[in-house]
């Protein structure tokens, strides 16, 4: 019998003896494509994802090694040595079903599963990343079902090894925490260095059998990779250098300063000054924020580093309007306007903070404050828009959108909704709607506006995978509406109808430019100064 | 002559093994295996030839189940080779195992098989695989061919891998405890069923059990481990030629001590005035000179051909009373 001949002929017994198993695992991931996650926690019924996430694997690690030791390499009574089997046209036909049926099969299932979940989603990243993840998770069970005697043993070290092997990866894939640039590379180097050591010791053990030598080959070969992955750091590339802020466009606008305080807006240092005030800018756009200043008192030759940021502009009157701030990577802005489409152009509130004794003495009535500004200019940007119906879905970012259910009753009008987003290997959670803020806005009623704070009333759902690696993170978000919205906005009573017409809108921002703005101010003068602080407050230190 | 002079110069009529003439299927050569600190087998040259039932005998842990799975290529040893016609015997050899059948104690079987599925399994593996024997042998260790072979009984456990062995009519058949837990009606089934087909088909059968009794039977070469070193190998008729056990009458009051004894008068006991032991240089020629030399005060001396278990005993007893056969050469 050839060797080619042999590897088919035991592959056909294999997939005999875990015939059930496979049935299974095939009616399973079936299932999952085709029905999904029947359910989910807002609807008062119990996700299936936490089982299903034991189960996948279970079942895996089941066959993996119910396909291995039907052959044991590691013991002296097994029938097949003292059968004219090849060791390596053995070795080669468990690979090969392991691999087809318990890597390479849910590594594509969890592809189709995540990219359905959430479309757009390039998949092969998807796939490479399930495969890769899978292929790890698999190859330390394969070989320690090579290694042991009996599934009984085999459960006792597994438990044992992988105890072990958490340990070794997260020193060696996660010494430096998340790193959206390095993991990657960490992440293969190791599973790359895992997968060619579990194969070379898989060679040894079933031409050899010596699995005590196999054993300690493992052990200082699980070392060696784990050193190795650490190291990579070493070459991976530096990471890019931060732009630069000079020759920067220049842009006119004008400071008014309102005065200043002895705390800080915020209240959480209250040994800072912080001095207020509003800078109008005519040719940016909305959503300006104020990277840094170099702020000089004019007549002196004190030149005063004082940090600027923009900062919510909470007045209800004027041209920018916000009904709510919302925080789009950190970035303060005001997400939602009367006018629809976005305006053009807006104020920018901004905020000096400076030590006390410093900015007390320096800023006195009549005095002229020259600052320079870096502007990073954001451009409010509309992602996407989405009907207030069941099943409609829309993606923003890396997230989508689907509207579960519209619930009216007497006390109004309850949306539910979930969004789900792929979580790859390694990253940690980051709350869903980041990035991706939301209002409820109308092109009927075209006052009615709401921004949606993110989360809502939500909870997260369990991670659902098919496989090692990227897994599915659901959130579910609830809504509710009073039959007429409570605002002060609403100069006439809207129709009951007014749900029907409304469709959610994700709104983001966009960098599109960072400026440089010259201004000049000049002190107000006293009391308008005093108002805030007390001048005998400050000891008077003039420059030079 | 002074007994540490007889026992010196009889040490080769002790120590046998016997030349072939067409030499061996199976060989060794200064074959060592080591359990940590212990020593398994010590130097074990074997050779057993072709066509032959061998017995390999020997108390529990002399080695026997290491020498059959170091043939069987399913253990390494630690140093020396073992040749199966000639060539040496790897553990990846597929070759090896496709001429040696192996049935051992405690042998796993694919138990979620039938022995339908087992038979088809196995038949593509072997080129000589004999489908009529095969269905010969179920018919006749009636065997159920549908039911899973870990439902099975012990017994038809052990038939069902006699006959996994047996159909593909391996060159050497080797065998450790077939019959362990067996009733007396299927060890006859599967002894006498070995006989006809070694004698039908020239086999080389390389047996290992307890079974003494029954061993006396099948076997045509008997060999006799004792803590790893083998002291004994060669053909029944001539062990039982040589080996006999003899009893003296003595007068009373005479030979008190037993420890001046020839080497060759194996396990010696003294019962009022009655000496037996087993004698493993009968027929040499002076051997009744030397037992009147040693032994002047016998009076009277009976000698009738020993079994293979007083011979098993014998060298056992010697073995545990820690008699040295590597100093004398062994007994083979």
């Amino acid at each position: 019998m050839s060797s080619l001949a042999q590897v088919l002929h035991i592959l056909k017994k294999d997939v005999r003896r875990s015939a059930v198993l496979l049935c299974g695992l095939s009616l399973l991931i079936a299932a999952y494509l085709t029905v999904g996650l029947p359910g989910s926690k807002w609807l008062g019924t119990r996700s299936f994802a936490l089982p299903s996430l034991g189960l996948f694997p279970l079942v895996y690690i089941a066959i993996a090694a119910i396909v291995v030791q039907d052959d044991p390499p590691a013991s002296d009574l097994a029938f097949w040595p003292t059968r004219p089997i090849g060791a390596r046209p053995l070795l080669v036909s468990k690979l090969i079903l392991i691999g087809l049926v318990v890597v390479l099969a849910p590594a594509l299932a969890n592809t189709v599963y995540l990219a359905r979940a959430v479309f757009d989603e390039p998949w092969i990243p998807l796939f490479t990343e399930s495969l890769q993840a899978q292929a790890t998770f698999i190859a330390p069970i394969v070989l320690l079902a090579a290694i042991t005697r009996s599934f009984r043993g085999f459960v006792t070290l597994g438990i044992l090894g992988w105890l072990a092997l958490s340990i070794v990866m997260s020193w060696s894939t996660a010494s430096l925490g998340y790193d959206p640039l390095t993991r990657p590379m960490r992440e293969s180097s190791f599973r790359v260095g895992i997968a060619l050591l579990t194969l070379g010791l898989l060679g040894f053990q079933y031409s050899r059998r010596r699995t005590h030598q196999t054993i300690g080959l493992t052990i200082a070969g699980v070392m060696a990779v784990s050193l190795f992955a650490y190291r990579t750091d070493i070459v991976l590339p530096a990471p890019p250098p931060p732009p630069s802020t000079e020759d920067l466009r220049e842009v006119e606008a004008e400071l008014y300063l309102v005065g200043l305080q002895s705390q800080s807006v915020d209240g959480s240092n209250p040994d800072l000054v912080t001095y207020q005030g509003q800078l109008e800018t005519y040719d940016l756009v909305p959503g300006a924020r104020v990277r840094r200043t170099r702020t000089r008192i004019l007549g002196s030759d004190t030149a005063l580093e004082f940090s600027i940021e923009a900062h919510p502009w909470r007045d209800g009157s004027g041209p920018l309007y916000a009904l709510g701030m919302v925080d789009i990577e950190g970035i303060p802005w005001a997400g939602v306007r009367d006018e629809y489409p976005l305006p053009s152009a807006s104020l920018v509130a901004v905020v000096a903070e400076g030590a006390e004794d410093e900015l007390g003495s320096s800023l006195q009535g009549g005095e002229v404050v020259e600052m320079a500004l870096d502007v990073e200019l954001f451009e409010p940007r509309i992602q996407a828009r989405l009907p207030a119906e069941p099943g409609a879905r829309a993606r923003v970012r890396d997230q989508v959108f689907t509207v579960r259910a519209v619930e009216r009753s007497e006390r109004g009008v309850r949306l539910l909704f979930d969004s789900e987003r792929i979580r790859f290997p390694g990253e940690p959670y980051r709350p869903h709607w980041e990035g991706a803020q939301a209002a409820l806005y109308s092109p009927v009623y075209d006052e009615l506006t709401f921004t949606m704070q993110p989360g809502g009333h939500g909870s997260e759902a369990d991670p659902v995978s098919l496989s090692q690696g990227p897994t599915l993170i659901r959130e579910q978000h609830e809504y509710p509406f009073s039959p007429v919205p409570e605002t002060s906005r609403w100069r006439d009573p809207l129709p009951a109808d007014w749900f029907d017409v409304v469709e959610i809108v994700f709104i983001d921002a966009e960098l599109v430019e960072t400026v440089r703005v010259r201004t000049e101010h000049t002190v107000p003068t006293w009391p308008s100064f005093e108002r805030h602080v007390r001048v005998e407050d400050f000891p008077r230190r003039r420059g030079g | 002559m002074e007994a540490r002079d007889i026992r010196e110069a009889d040490v080769s009529a002790v120590v046998r093994s016997e030349p072939l003439v067409d030499g061996p299927i199976i060989e060794t050569r200064g074959l060592s295996h080591r359990f940590g600190q212990r020593w398994a087998l010590e130097d074990v040259n074997l050779e057993i030839p072709r066509g032959s039932l061998y017995a390999l005998l020997g108390p529990n842990g002399a080695g026997k189940t290491t020498l059959l799975k170091i043939l069987m290529g399913l253990i390494h040893p630690t140093s020396g080779s073992a040749l199966l016609n000639g060539r040496p015997i790897g553990s990846t050899s597929v070759e090896h195992r496709s001429r040696v059948g192996y049935v051992a104690e405690g042998q796993e079987l694919p138990g979620w098989m039938t022995l339908d599925v087992l038979k088809a399994y196995l038949a593509p593996l072997y080129p000589t695989w004999d489908h009529g024997l095969a269905d010969t042998l179920t018919e006749r260790f009636r065997l159920p061919s549908k039911a899973r072979i870990r439902r099975m009984s012990r017994g038809e456990r052990m038939k069902t891998a006699l006959l996994a062995a047996l159909a593909p009519r391996p060159e050497v058949l080797i065998m450790d405890e077939p019959f362990t837990g067996m009733d007396a009606l299927v060890k006859d089934e599967l002894i006498y069923g070995l006989l006809e087909l070694s004698q039908n088909d020239s086999w080389t059968v390389l047996l290992c059990s307890h079974d003494i009794g029954e061993l006396e039977h099948l076997a045509d070469w008997v060999g006799f481990l004792d803590r790893g070193k083998l002291i004994v190998s060669e053909p029944m008729d001539v062990l039982h030629g040589r080996f006999q056990r003899v009893e003296l009458t003595l007068r009373p009051g005479t030979l008190t001590d037993l420890n001046g004894l020839p080497p060759t008068w194996l396990s010696p006991k003294r019962s009022g005035s009655r000496l037996s032991f087993v004698s493993c240089d009968h027929g040499v020629e002076g051997w009744d000179a030397e037992v009147r030399s040693v032994v002047p005060q016998a009076d009277r001396v009976s000698t009738q051909g020993a079994t293979l278990r007083d011979v098993f005993v014998a060298l056992a007893a010697e073995g545990l009373g820690g008699r040295d056969w590597e100093r004398e050469g062994g007994l083979s």
